[in-house]
């Protein structure tokens, strides 16, 4: 029987960096990496409800002439 | 004849009383150095003063004119630069201990475009440390202080730069902006700032705080001279034809940007900016209204953007040199490296379709309108604002109005509103269309004497 594969949500995320943190001996990263979490979730938001647009679809780094 | 001293005069005023005969380079250069010496330890402006190699430089261009030579328009003219750009043979610290080691090889592109042109670099200016902040408190050689009050912030990160132009060490000065870090400290200390449309003045040899965001650009007195130096720094053409392009101020179309660029302002910037768009109008100028979609994801998606592009540059350096960064900034940086690959991508989409949305708002217009920052110069030391009777985190606050189009990649330039005597600056912003950054000086040129209340004078 397969187990499932946790998924990597944005709680999995913080808890794996504050874990990192502490292990690197910066405990004071941990309310910063809690107070990064709403924008990052605004992020995914915006991300999986923005159209399908060809427009969006390469986010072009490139100087146009 | 302008009756001001020399250290008040614009570059363009300087080079023209240069060619004229009724100064000279080593004048100029060494009224600014005069400057420094007096003001310097107000304002903690200087990180680096290059005060031998400014004068022999101005010696060299002096006896260049005599001989009929002219390296170009800025022939003689003392400038400033924000350390965070290398000149050969001098330390780029960018406001970093972590960095006092370094000595540059070669200048950056940008800076030596404007020594081919005949500008003197008087020296090198403070800033937040890497460019990593919007108050220049964390720097590791101490904080820039405002030129009017001096227990408030300059604005950063190019506060340095913004102070030194204030109190005449140095006709204009060349910073970054990745977030506001030219237009914030141009509004808040009452200057001109131009960041132009990305990629159009080159990045190399400037340390990078996010590579797809930063821009280089002028602080000056007028916009005639963020012109000027704009010509120089992308080698592009501004005011070859003028006065005869100038559009008339009853002919332009302006889109003042509401919603989210209105929400959250201080009652002294809602009333200055309010006063301005009022000034425009009664001059002829159309304003319209316009409203920006999808405001609520500008701050969240420069958040992957900057911190996963500065982890990049700054991991190596924080591994080594970690303890020599100020405490704020490294801790920033070290949040930073914890932002995934994906939410970078994510964001880098979200940034795209900011592009296209102001696009969208500018393209029948001939520019946008907004703040430039919400309040006035903060307080140092202090991690929040009152807006409303509300605290407001002061990073937060001062990047909201400018960062927008660091993302979207449009020309904006600040100009100062006009204030009451005494009171402290403020800024109003004027944006572009992506590629028309000389446009928008024309513009913002016409629009000037209104905005700064300087209409109907000499």
């Amino acid at each position: 029987m397969t187990v499932p594969t946790p998924a990597l949500t944005l709680d999995a995320w913080l808890q794996m960096a504050v874990h990192s943190a502490r292990a690197r001996q910066l405990p004071e990263l941990e309310p910063l990496l809690i107070g990064l979490v709403p924008a990052l979730r605004t992020v995914r938001d915006a991300y999986a409800t923005m159209p399908a647009s060809a427009e969006h679809a390469t986010p072009t780094l490139r100087v146009e002439p | 004849m302008t009756t001001h001293a020399s250290h008040e005069w614009t570059v363009a005023a300087a080079a023209r009383h240069l060619a004229q005969g009724d100064t000279t380079a080593e004048a100029l250069t060494t009224a600014c150095l005069e400057r420094i010496a007096h003001h310097n330890d107000d304002v903690n402006a200087f990180i680096a003063v290059m005060g031998n190699d400014a004068l022999a430089r101005a010696r060299a261009l002096d006896a260049a004119r005599a001989t009929g030579a002219r390296l170009g328009p800025l022939h003689g003219v003392p400038l400033s630069v924000k350390d965070l750009f290398d000149i050969a043979r001098w330390p780029t610290t960018a406001g970093s201990r972590s960095r006092r080691d370094h000595v540059a090889t070669t200048t950056a592109p940008a800076i030596e475009r404007l020594i081919e042109a005949g500008a003197v670099i008087v020296g090198k200016c403070n800033l937040h440390e890497f460019a990593f902040g919007t108050t220049n408190e964390d720097s590791g050689f101490g904080p820039s202080r405002h030129p009017q009050d001096a227990t408030r912030s300059p604005g950063g990160s190019s506060g340095g730069s913004a102070a030194a132009v204030v109190r005449g060490m140095g006709l204009a000065s060349i910073g970054t902006d990745t977030g506001g870090s030219i237009r914030i400290p141009a509004a808040i200390c009452g200057l001109v700032g131009l960041k132009p449309t990305v990629g159009e003045v080159s990045t190399d040899g400037v340390v990078p705080l996010s590579t797809t965001l930063d821009h280089v650009g002028p602080l000056a007195r007028t916009v005639e001279d963020a012109g000027l130096l704009f010509e120089i720094l992308a080698g592009a053409r501004v005011w070859d034809e003028w006065p005869r392009i100038a559009p008339r101020v009853d002919t332009l179309r302006i889109g003042r940007l509401t919603g989210y660029f209105t929400a959250l302002l201080s009652d002294e910037v809602r009333a200055r900016v309010d006063h301005a768009v009022d000034t425009l109008r009664q001059a002829g100028a159309h304003v319209e209204d316009v409203e920006l979609p999808h405001t609520d994801v500008i701050a969240p998606m420069y958040l992957p953007i900057v911190f996963g592009e500065a982890a990049a540059y700054h991991g190596p350096l924080l591994e080594t040199r970690g303890e020599d960064y100020t405490p704020a900034v490294r801790l920033r940086l070290e949040m930073s490296r914890y932002v995934l690959a994906e939410d970078y991508v994510r964001a880098l989409h979200l940034r795209r379709r900011l592009q296209l949305d102001v696009d969208r708002a500018v393209a029948p217009l001939d520019m946008l309108l907004a703040p430039t920052v919400p309040v006035t110069a903060p307080r140092l030391g202090e991690p929040s604002v009152d807006i409303g009777g509300r605290a407001e985190p002061v990073r937060a606050v001062t990047l909201r109005l400018t960062q927008p189009f660091n993302l979207s990649g449009h020309p904006a330039v600040t100009l100062p509103c006009r204030v009451a005597t005494g009171g402290l600056p403020v800024g109003v912003q004027l944006i572009g269309h992506r590629h028309g950054t000389a446009r928008l000086l024309q513009c913002a040129r016409v629009c000037e004497p209104w905005v700064t209340g300087t209409h109907g004078r000499d």
